[in-house]
């Protein structure tokens, strides 16, 4: 995967599936606006102040502008602002550019879904073509359409044997309009590519099962996920045109930059500064509008790594597809490229002495062009970072404010730089630095956007990912973010570098005497009407540009920079593996091929054991010390929805504690609680009895300070660095690695062999499948040696077969390294499975913690009991002598387990129920009995029946053997099937008095009027119809819980 | 006074100017830059004029001293007066101007200073400033230019208010109305025919006659007759040596705006660290060797006696110029004012 540079604003690379959707809404999206926790706090001053500056030297010239305009005679200001003519330019003005955006996103984005997303033959050459249009000056282009389609051109001649005698007319608006549009749609094209490249094409999948033709595929998902990115180039697009001065002068429309240049030439550059500002305002009008199209979703792109390509098959829409590439290409490209050298060809008609094209042009034309891309792309890095990491007003108001000359005249923001260079900077004043400079001004937006969007792209997992391993802010934007973002800012830099290429006004302002460009030299020559002199350096131009095309086009750079990273790091590869570009499945175990057998034992074994002899899922050493984590009362809130109120927690040394909870319960926030990615409003959080976060007294240890590391859900491997890299990450900057003896190349390798990756240690993230990744993620965390390792939710981004069998996995490489680790899931088996102690976390509290078993058959509350597997409900009564009735019979006193009794003033404080009072059914009841003793009255309950805890008999049947004949309790109303099972939906006939207050909601059509249905699982022996009366028996040896009602 | 080949032309390599228009023309008069004070130290320029107008010029005139440097900066006059104007120092010496307007308007702004007389004096009257600030170096007419398929010369009226009521031309006939030298044409004709001859006849032009705007300027327009998109354009006199080609004839109206010409030239600027050298370089442009290069390779009239026309242009004596002070060019605005309410601009 690679930072796409133009991925545009806030395309949301969202999880797959509605329920992580859910997840990422509600609880990352709240801990979203908090992004890199403690830093969050308070502004960015440093930051902040560097934009303003960056965006001070932007607004200083234009509002020169305004200065210079403020000396203009107001009469006849007046008279310019006020005659009819100026409503006509107005109108011409903005009809142009609503006419030329709307056309470039017609043409743009449908030609960026057909080479992103289509079988189109040759994909990558209409990629880089379709973007070619760039590379033309605007008034070469402009003289070769007139020379062609000119009253008397070759396009006339060739049609006039035909009986056409006139052609439609070119100039004008229609004529302005198509050749606009021709060179501002790549604008919207490579935004619209790298978006359409950047989104998880799962989407697509979802959309094509649900809508039944493909352009409601587009319209649906496709268009609304890339429309930031289509208004980031439409953008553009517009202010190209509002600022473009040589087509509409070429094709005779009137518009501003016409008139700024008529009162330009007229000598009264205070005329053209104040028309400017109509500009200026028209720039603004459509900086607003882009604003309020541009999504405010919580954004950047996924950090597992890359989804593959998508292909719609053409079949014979090929033809027709091909046929627009090629004229658009035709048009735009070769046909000016054709008309340059049909000028070379002819050759220079004229004698013009000393004039002549030199090669040292193109030089100067190449060296300030990269100098003002290198100087755009670090003006816009503070810009960009703060507009993208930290949403504010401020940061908005800087980031738009670099865009606001980007429509204004060349020459009025060239004068404005002549006015400060030689009245403050005289020694600068016509030399290169200046030049340079102009081009930052004039370009600086095209960086800025480039650069925000590769900004928004990096997933701040990344960076959470390098703080927990140990990276202070400034190192983890380093050594993270920074090469993360590099191929966005080598796009910004290059269309700087592609304008600077085509720059002329200021150049010819601001250039120090006797320094030509290419630009210059060919407007000298076009302005004599040279044509000859000029083909040559124009196409030269063109050339060059043409290079630096590729920097602009997001994609497959990366690749050969990875064959050469390989070809230094690739000492210890297997090279047979390195050419083959098999995926590994993703069943490869680590333990089959390792030989060491884990020491494990299986909580399955113990069957019908009481609780209390509950054997723990995985054998540690029990340490009976201090915990080696704590959380005690600890409260967050976002807003003023308390994400974890008053939690406290603690985990013991060698514990694996499963975090479980349904989507938005805080679990997440808990986690990064404890990672220090977030700070608590209140409450202490302690590792290893060092308090590393206390509200009280304000005590807050960075991510990087705490040993703690973490496995993220979307893994946040670092894309740009190996397997290898990311597990030595973290090895580095902590504690010396080297310094025990063991150099970090040998922990990388003793780490790769324990989640038994060894052979892949030079693959890019991208090139491991979902369950490689993880083992990868796992063993980064792992490296560091930490203290508390957090698992959030690390099995979710695998399928459902592989989940199970990275379960294993990942909880056997625990086992192995015997770490403290907190493993947030949502998924109950898995925390049932791997957990020694699991808490059940529900509305940001911790309902229970317990041994998972005793929290299946011990749940305190029905809050626990339903999330916890299927609970059936069944009402029941418990007299006074302990016995309870139901609609299914009567059941002793020492049978049930009473639960929940704090709401009746059972429990205490300094009772710990599921500790002490539960027991099986060895003991006895010592909390139901006292509940009976100190109750005189009957007590209404519900009993929580498992599916197992129950068997169904047919009660018609005669071959019941039993002496007491079957009375029917009930009726099946649902069967399911299931394989080795069938499940049956049992509703019970109606008892009065005995009202259950919650039953099994799946139906409301089956619930036969709140009378009480019960859930039951048989064996695949058992089969009975659907309406079949039976009679249910409770089988359960265990005692079953009861809730008062 | 006259001079023999001043070097000229004694070796091939050494020519300035086009060899194919210098050939067989009679040695130039005038004053030769050898007998001119020698030019030393550095000089900028801001030059209004193209380097491929003058850039060989000014190379020979560098080559010519040893320890003179002279730095162009070429660029648009409305870049380089609004340069100017906005510099709180200018580092030009000279502005070397296209036509008189600019020169004008930085007399006027107090940019410039007077020539010394000896520089002056060598100048025809009609093309130098009655002040002394700025100096004519070649002349430039405005001219008809007309398609030879289309027109003879002597069909074509020397009277430009015909060229609006003669029907022949309607809706063939162009004009380049976003160019400077069509402004100043116009502003002449207000100077010399009155405000309201002159708006009568651009509203002729545009309700009678249908006139065309150029697509880009005089070139263009020079192209399109050559070309028989249209019969008749009003230009520049000079247009017809690029552009065209052979089938574009030029003829000249008489004793009106029609006939106007104006002259490129150049100007000392005030701020010069060095206004003697300034005015030196000024002077080296009036020599017989500069006027006899804009005569042959400009195809622009000369300013100085004993240099003459290029024999491919009509001589000055076949045509009567009107005459009126240059310096009157100067104020663009009432004219720009006509053509916006003509909605000519």
């Amino acid at each position: 995967m690679r930072p796409d540079p133009f991925r545009a604003d806030d395309t949301v690379t969202a999880p797959a599936s509605a329920e992580k959707a859910h997840a990422v809404a509600s609880e990352d999206g709240a801990a979203a606006g908090e992004e890199s926790g403690d830093d969050q706090r308070s502004r960015p001053w440093g930051l902040t102040l560097l934009a303003a500056a960056v965006a001070a030297v932007i607004v200083v010239p234009v509002a020169w502008i305004g200065v210079m305009a403020l000396t203009v005679d107001l009469e006849r200001a007046l008279s310019i602002v006020f005659r009819p003519m100026t409503f006509e330019i107005l109108t011409n003005t903005l009809v142009l550019i609503t006419l030329v955006t709307t056309f470039s996103v017609l043409i743009g984005v449908p030609l960026a879904i057909l080479t992103v997303l289509t079988d189109l033959p040759f994909r990558r050459f209409w990629l880089a073509a379709l973007a070619l249009p760039l590379v033309i000056p605007s008034y070469t282009s402009a003289y070769a359409f007139i020379s062609i389609w000119g009253p008397h051109g070759l396009a006339q001649s060739l049609v006039e044997p035909l009986g056409i005698t006139s052609l439609p007319e070119l100039y004008g608006m229609p004529g302005t309009v198509a050749i606009l549009t021709l060179y501002n749609y790549p604008f919207v094209f490579i935004t619209t590519v790298a978006a359409l490249r950047a989104f998880d094409k799962t989407y697509i999948d979802a959309a094509r099962t649900l809508e039944n033709n493909l352009f409601g595929v587009f319209r649906e998902v496709v268009l609304p996920m890339t429309k930031p990115a289509i208004a980031a180039g439409a953008l553009l697009a517009a202010l190209e045109t509002a600022g473009d001065f040589g087509v509409p002068a070429m094709l005779r429309l009137n518009v501003f930059t016409r008139q700024i240049y008529v009162e330009h030439n007229a000598l009264s550059h205070d005329y053209a500064a104040m028309l400017s500002l109509h500009l200026v305002a028209i720039t603004l009008v459509i900086l607003v509008l882009e604003y309020a199209v541009r999504e405010h979703r919580t954004i950047h792109g996924g950090s597992r790594g890359g989804s593959r390509s998508y292909t719609f098959h053409l079949g014979a829409w090929k033809w027709p597809a091909l046929a627009v590439c090629a004229a658009i290409v035709g048009l735009a490209v070769v046909l000016p490229v054709s008309v340059l050298l049909w000028w070379l060809v002819r050759g220079p008609e004229t004698y013009v002495g000393a004039f002549g094209f030199r090669l040292e042009y193109a030089l100067n034309s190449v060296s300030v062009s990269l100098l003002a891309a290198l100087a755009a792309v670090v003006l816009a890095l503070p810009v960009a970072y703060l507009s993208a990491r930290y949403r504010s007003l401020a940061s908005t108001v800087l980031e738009r404010a670099t865009y606001v000359g980007f429509a204004v005249p060349g020459v009025v923001i060239g004068l404005s730089l002549v006015y400060f260079g030689s009245a403050y900077a005289p020694t600068l004043y016509q030399t290169i630095p200046l030049l340079v400079f102009a081009y930052v001004v004039l370009y600086l937006p095209l960086a800025v956007g480039a650069a925000r969007t590769a900004f928004l792209y990096v997933n701040p997992r990344f960076v959470e990912a390098a703080r927990s391993l140990g990276c202070p802010p400034r190192t983890a934007f380093r050594r993270v973010t920074l090469p993360l973002v590099v191929p966005g800012l080598v796009a910004g830099g290059a269309l700087v570098f592609l304008h600077g290429m085509k720059e002329l006004p200021a150049t010819l302002l601001l250039r120090p005497a006797g320094f030509d460009s290419l630009a210059t030299f060919i407007w000298m020559a076009e302005r004599n009407a040279y044509y000859g002199y000029a083909a040559v350096p124009a196409l030269v131009l063109v050339c060059v540009s043409a290079l630096a095309i590729v920097g602009v086009l997001p994609g497959d750079g990366t690749s050969l920079w990875r064959r050469v990273r390989r070809r230094i790091g690739t000492k210890r590869m297997n090279p047979t593996n390195q050419n083959e570009e098999t995926t590994e499945r993703d069943d490869t175990d680590p333990f089959s091929r390792s030989g060491g057998q884990p020491t494990r034992t299986r909580s399955a074994t113990d069957g019908g054991n009481p609780v209390r002899a509950d054997t723990p899922n995985r054998s540690r050493s029990d340490s009976e010390g201090a915990p080696v984590l704590e959380l005690e009362c600890v409260t967050k809130s976002y807003g003023a929805r308390p994400a974890v109120s008053d939690l406290s927690l603690s985990v013991q040394e060698g514990e694996l504690l499963t975090l479980l909870g349904p989507s938005g319960c805080g679990k997440t926030t808990t986690l990064r609680l404890i990672a220090g990615l977030v700070r608590p409003d209140s409450g202490t959080v302690r590792i290893r009895e060092k308090s590393v976060a206390d509200a009280a007294d304000e005590t807050f240890v960075p991510s990087e300070d705490r040993d703690v590391g973490i496995v993220f859900q979307d893994f946040a491997l670092f894309p740009h660095k190996t397997v290898a890299e990311n597990v030595a990450f973290g090895l580095g900057d902590r504690d010396g690695a080297g310094e025990d003896g063991q150099p970090a190349d040998e922990t990388v390798d003793d780490l790769l062999e324990l989640v038994g990756l060894s052979d892949y240690r030079d693959r890019f993230p991208d090139e491991l499948s979902g369950g490689q990744k993880q083992r990868i993620a796992l063993a980064r965390s792992l490296a560091p040696e930490p203290d508390v390792l957090l698992l959030d939710e690390p099995l979710s981004n695998l399928d459902a077969g592989l989940r199970v069998r990275m379960r294993e996995t990942v909880s056997e490489i625990l086992d192995r390294v015997d770490v403290t680790a907190v493993w947030v899931t949502h998924d109950q088996t898995e925390a049932l499975s791997v957990g020694d102690r699991t808490a059940v976390m529900i509305d940001g509290e911790i309902a229970q913690a317990d041994s998972p078993r005793a929290l299946f058959m011990r749940p305190e509350s029905r809050a626990v009991a339903d999330f916890l597997g299927q609970a059936s409900y069944l009402p029941g009564r418990q007299n006074g002598t302990g016995v309870v009735e139901t609609p299914i019979g009567t059941l002793d006193g020492d049978r049930i387990a009473l639960q929940s009794g704090a709401e009746r003033g059972g429990y205490t404080d300094r009772e710990q129920p599921q500790e002490h009072n539960d027991s099986g059914n060895g003991s006895d009841n010592d909390a139901s009995n006292n509940n009976v003793a100190n109750e005189s009255t009957s007590l209404d309950l519900d009993l929580l029946l498992r599916p197992d805890d129950i068997s169904i008999t047919d009660s018609t049947s005669d071959s019941a053997s039993d002496s007491t004949p079957d009375i029917a309790d009930g009726r099946i109303v649902h069967r399911q099937f299931t394989g080795s099972t069938v499940r049956y939906r049992v509703v019970l006939e109606s008892t009065s008095g005995l009202e259950n207050t919650q039953s099994v909601g799946q139906s409301d059509e089956d619930n036969a009027g709140g009378a009480p249905v019960l859930e039951c699982r048989c064996s695949h022996e058992t089969w009975y119809e659907v309406g079949t009366p039976v009679s249910v028996s409770i089988t359960a040896s265990h005692a079953v819980p009861a809730f008062p009602l | 006074m006259v001079s023999g080949c001043l070097g000229l032309g004694d070796d091939e390599s050494d020519v300035l100017g086009d060899p194919t228009y210098r050939e067989g023309r009679p040695d130039p008069g005038g004053v030769s830059m050898e007998e001119m004070p020698d030019l030393n130290g550095d000089l900028t320029i801001y030059s209004g004029r193209s380097q491929p107008r003058i850039g060989e010029l000014i190379e020979y005139v560098e080559a010519q001293y040893d320890d003179l440097t002279i730095e162009v900066r070429y660029d648009d006059t409305a870049d380089l007066i609004s340069t100017i104007e906005t510099e709180s120092e200018t580092p030009a010496d000279v502005f070397y101007g296209s036509e008189t307007q600019s020169m004008t308007h930085l007399k006027d702004e107090g940019y410039t200073v007077e020539l010394p007389d000896e520089v002056v004096e060598l100048v025809d009257t009609g093309s130098v400033d009655p002040d002394g600030h700025w100096t004519g170096f070649t002349r430039r007419f405005r001219a008809v230019a007309y398609n030879r398929d289309a027109y003879d010369a002597d069909e074509l009226p020397d009277d430009i208010f015909a060229y609006a009521e003669d029907e022949r031309f309607r809706g063939d006939i162009m004009w380049p109305p976003d160019q400077g030298s069509f402004q100043a044409f116009i502003t002449s004709m207000r100077l010399l025919h009155g405000e309201d001859e002159t708006r009568s006849w651009i509203r002729s032009m545009i309700d009678d006659q249908d006139i065309e705007a150029s697509p880009g300027g005089d070139s263009a327009l020079a192209q399109a007759v050559g070309d028989g998109e249209v019969s008749v354009g009003l230009t520049n006199h000079y247009v017809v040596r690029d552009h065209g080609g052979d089938s574009v004839g030029l003829a000249f109206t008489s004793d009106d705006a029609g006939a106007m010409y104006n002259v490129t030239g150049g100007t000392v600027m005030a701020d010069s660290d060095d206004t003697e050298t300034a005015a030196n370089f000024v002077r080296h442009m009036l020599s017989a060797e500069a006027q006899e290069y804009f005569a042959t390779t400009t195809w622009e009239y000369p300013v100085i006696d004993g240099v003459a026309p290029l024999e491919e242009l009509p001589g000055t004596d076949e045509f009567e110029p009107p005459e009126f002070d240059l310096n009157e060019l100067d104020d663009p605005d009432p004219t720009l004012e006509l053509l916006r309410e003509e909605n000519v601009l």
